[in-house]
């Protein structure tokens, strides 16, 4: 047998550690460890499923995760009345351009169906009242003559960024104004003012529009008006319909 | 008569009585052959007598509990000293994260030893139970990794291969930590082996 090069260098310890005495078990080992197992409450001494699942080292960091998902549950409660879906929230309205149902008013052009509609123009021409022109500033569209010529509404139509034109039918372009005016809302002493225009209220204030200080997502309307833009929109939407119709009659 | 019988059969034939016909005196015979070894390996291991007694008795509990999961292919010996070592390993574990060592007396029977301060000198340490001490000292400031496979090497007398059945690693490595475990003693002792 060869003697083993490493246990000769380690000789004195290997002679050491077979030196140490002995421990040995207690006298009374046995009869505890049978009292033990022979005990009522062996069986329950078992570790259940649930034992080994709710020890501290386990149960504290689970505890902790469903704490804080609870916690960021509360926080971040979708479905609470008070959460605020960003995109149904109404636009706030800036005191400085909001104006009353007599005075000048603006009504951002933000609606997409309209813009369909609009087309862009920096030279104006005068529609007559009594004809529908065949010109549509969006595929086949018709706009009539709204009702209620006579209403010295302060509603006013704006246009869509950058500042442009908006024509609709039946409307009409005074001479001193870039803007086209519907007769059914129209605005008084509207100017050009370099670059931007400047309306002037029935109060005699003024004031100048800029692009910047535009905001199409404002409108202070009263109830009168709102009705009637929706009514407007009714009546453009079935114009195009049947527009689209007499395009198609007529190609053929 | 029947236990006599039952003495004479080998450690693999008696848990194959306990497991087969609920024999308790033959577990009783196993648990009578290891408690001193086992209770001598985990007191080496962790130096604790009393935490060492409790590892010994959890670990023939789980040799009660569980006998039907011993497979004659392995040795006994090797399946108990696994969950022994098991088990030492993970009261090691939990003391090292609370950071709680303490030196208990061996036993109520036994004297409580004082490691002497630097004064003692090595022609003068003829006490084994000192120098026991001593060893054991430096035994705890081995490796955990070297420490087990040097104390069933070079304490419990077993063989690599059971030593790498044990320890689930393989032969070389076990030799490798021995050695190296052994250096490390020898550092640590260096001054009571002055010639």
């Amino acid at each position: 047998m060869g003697i083993n090069e490493d246990e000769l260098k380690y000789g004195q310890v290997i002679r050491s550690l077979k030196q140490l005495s002995k421990i040995k078990a207690s006298e009374n080992f046995e009869t505890d460890l049978m009292g033990r197992i022979n005990s009522a409450s062996f069986k329950e001494e078992k570790e259940s499923f649930w034992d080994r699942i709710f020890i501290p080292s386990k149960l504290i960091p689970s505890a902790a995760l469903a704490v804080a998902a609870i916690i960021l549950f509360f926080v971040i409660n979708v479905e609470s009345e008070e959460f605020e879906n960003p995109l149904l929230i109404n636009p706030r309205i800036r005191e400085d351009v909001s104006t009353s149902a007599t005075q000048i008013m603006q009504v951002p052009f933000a609606d997409k169906i309209e813009e369909k509609l609009i087309k862009k123009e920096r030279t104006r021409t005068e529609v007559k009242k009594d004809q529908v022109k065949s010109e549509y500033y969006a595929d086949d569209i018709k706009i009539p003559e709204p009702k209620g010529t006579d209403k010295k509404s302060s509603l006013k139509i704006l246009p869509p960024e950058p500042l442009e034109f908006v024509r609709l039918d039946s409307i009409k372009l005074t001479e001193s104004t870039n803007w086209i005016q519907n007769d059914s809302f129209f605005t008084e002493n509207i100017e050009v003012s370099g670059n931007f225009p400047v309306v002037r209220s029935s109060t005699g204030q003024v004031y100048q529009i800029s692009k910047s200080g535009l905001n199409f997502r404002q409108v202070n309307i009263v109830e009168e008006e709102r009705r009637q833009i929706i009514q407007l929109r009714e009546k453009l939407k079935s114009l195009m319909n049947e527009t689209g119709k007499a395009i198609k009659m007529k190609v053929k | 008569m029947a236990e006599n019988r039952l003495n004479d059969l080998s450690d693999e034939e008696l848990i194959l009585e306990f497991q087969q016909h609920n024999t308790i005196e033959a577990y009783e015979i196993l648990v009578s052959r290891y408690k001193n070894p086992l209770i001598n390996y985990v007191f080496r291991f962790i130096g604790d007598y009393e935490a060492s007694a409790d590892i010994v008795q959890d670990t023939m509990i789980k040799v009660y509990r569980n006998k039907d999961s011993y497979k004659s292919i392995a040795k006994f010996s090797t399946w108990i000293y696994t969950i022994a070592g098991n088990l030492a390993r993970t009261e090691y574990q939990r003391r090292k994260r609370r950071r709680f060592f303490s030196i208990s007396p061996k036993g109520e029977e036994q004297e409580i030893f004082e490691i002497p301060d630097d004064s003692y000198r090595p022609d003068i340490i003829t006490d084994s139970g000192i120098k026991d001490e001593i060893i054991q000292k430096a035994l705890l400031k081995v490796s955990d990794a070297y420490r087990d496979v040097v104390i069933l090497r070079d304490i419990q007398e077993l063989s690599y291969e059971e030593i790498a059945e044990i320890t689930g690693i393989a032969v070389g490595t076990v030799k490798s930590r021995i050695n190296r475990g052994r250096a490390q003693l020898q550092k640590m002792l260096k001054d009571i082996y002055k010639e």
